[in-house]
């Protein structure tokens, strides 16, 4: 079949692409073939009940676990994997990990803040360590951030100090810091009091509105509906539900989501 | 108390020097021998076997065994090799300072490393994988990550190892060391008293004291991101 559109108009190549990922713990398969893309300015909610393989996408995509088998293409770059005697897949190129790893950047559910290092320790580290920016510029940069998320006045408070509201907003902050081209998201709001919620997503309302590409693991449906601009559902390793939020909420095809909006609203 | 009193205003400059040696021998060894923990905890807690099983051997040698017997060993045993003493391991082992310093040393060094390999275990999961999903190299999460958090939270048994070995310092004085205890002994055989042994026990006391503080001075300062 040949493209109607002409190549010089072609839209922009995905900035992630996966295709057809499996990955099982064991003898149980979470991930059953998951095909997604994601292009520039997108913000993905994926939404699944609890067991479902969303969170071990996310981690997929980053590599902090390994794929048994798929593609993954990040801007453009192919993740070379090879087959293991066990017949998974390991990755050819240890460097090219690393690479794919600093375009991205990873907000967790426990925050995962480095506990002995400040705020602002937290957020310049990998801009100076990682990335190799001077010190002063890496300062500069953090505080941009910490700026962004209404976190520069806390910079030399530690983590330990803060609460979890604070400590996950610092994460994003940390995240932005990286300058990444996909922002992952794990349940950024799970671990966090019902009081200290609003302030986060407020945060991550302004970074989709800013343009950045994110891919929100979450179970706001708020969000979902009023700042993703496509909804995924993921339901026994699957993707059952597709499409922009308006036509997944309304139309509610499945009637496993139909059973998943139920039980949490 | 008399008998204290004119005993420390004869023999002060003889116990002075004694109690610099022991001191020297404490801070030297704690120092060295936090430096060498510090890569034994570290191949100790490595998954791959071939890097943590030398360590680990080291470990249960030096905590296995009385430090008495490493010390005679090191002092005594090595003396009787040819070719240990035709070679430059003999500067170490020829002299008697030198030599307790050194098992001294490699003794707190096995100690430590187990104190820190259970920081290291106690170190949150998240806080690696973070350091690991920002694309940092294993060496870089062990260095930047693993050691300062793991430190951080095996200080106060560290803490403990290094008033503990105050009191090891006083093997020395068995290879002919005139450490506090050395000079202490030394005085009682001449006068026939236990009086200069008291009065070392005072001291030690004394700088136990002040290494208790100190200890939990430091351990703070480590561990000032816990503090609210």
């Amino acid at each position: 079949m040949t493209s109607l559109v002409h190549p010089a108009f072609s839209p922009p190549p995905p900035v992630l692409a996966i295709e057809d990922l499996h990955k099982s713990f064991g003898s149980v398969e979470i991930l059953k073939g998951i095909s997604l893309t994601a292009h520039k300015h997108d913000v993905i909610s994926i939404l699944g009940s609890s067991g479902s393989g969303k969170s071990t996408l996310l981690r997929c995509i980053n590599l902090l676990e390994t794929p048994d088998s798929g593609r993954l293409t990040i801007n453009g770059e192919h993740l070379e994997m090879k087959a293991t005697r066990d017949g998974g897949l390991t990755l050819a190129d240890p460097r090219q990990i690393t690479r794919i790893r600093r375009k991205l950047a990873m907000v967790f559910q426990q925050f995962n803040l480095w506990a002995h290092m400040t705020v602002l320790q937290n957020v310049m580290f990998v801009p100076q360590k990682v990335l190799g920016l001077g010190r002063q510029e890496a300062e500069a940069k953090a505080l941009a951030m910490l700026e962004k998320v209404s976190m520069a006045g806390k910079r030399h408070a530690y983590p330990g100090q803060l609460s979890g509201g604070q400590q996950q907003r610092v994460a994003i902050a940390r995240a932005l810091a990286t300058d990444p081209e996909v922002l992952l998201f794990d349940e950024p709001t799970s671990a966090l009091d019902p009081e200290l919620v609003g302030e986060v997503l407020k945060v991550m309302r302004a970074l989709a509105e800013d343009g950045r590409t994110m891919l929100v693991v979450t179970h706001e449906m708020g969000f979902a509906r009023e700042v993703a601009s496509r909804v995924v559902f993921v339901h026994q390793g699957k993707i059952e539900e597709d499409g922009c939020p308006d036509e997944v909420f309304t139309r509610q095809q499945s009637p496993r989501f139909q059973k998943f909006l139920s039980s949490i609203l | 108390m008399d008998q204290l009193v004119s005993l420390l205003s004869q023999s002060w400059p003889a116990l002075l020097d004694g109690l610099w040696i022991s001191l020297q021998l404490l801070l030297l060894s704690c120092v060295l021998g936090f430096a060498l923990a510090v890569p034994l905890a570290v191949a100790r807690s490595s998954p791959r076997r071939w890097i943590a099983l030398p360590s680990r051997l080291f470990m249960s040698a030096f905590r296995g065994t009385p430090l008495l017997v490493q010390i005679f060993i090191l002092y005594y045993g090595l003396a009787q090799f040819e070719w240990v003493r035709d070679s430059a391991l003999w500067l170490l082992v020829g002299d008697a300072f030198p030599c307790a310093l050194l098992a001294l040393t490699l003794n707190l060094a096995a100690y430590m490393a187990e104190d820190i390999r259970g920081g290291i275990l106690g170190v949150p999961a998240g806080e690696k994988e973070a350091a690991t999903a920002f694309g940092m190299s294993r060496l870089m999460v062990t260095w930047y990550i693993v050691v300062p958090r793991a430190i951080g939270i095996s200080a106060p048994t560290l803490g403990n190892e290094i008033v503990l070995q105050l009191k090891s310092t006083a093997l020395a004085s068995t290879i002919t060391v005139l450490d506090l205890t050395g000079v202490a002994r030394r005085l009682s055989i001449e006068s026939y008293t236990t009086d200069a042994l008291l009065l070392a026990g005072l001291l030690y006391i004394v700088i136990a004291a002040v290494l208790s503080l100190l200890t939990r001075y430091g351990e703070a300062c480590l561990n000032r991101h816990q503090l609210r």
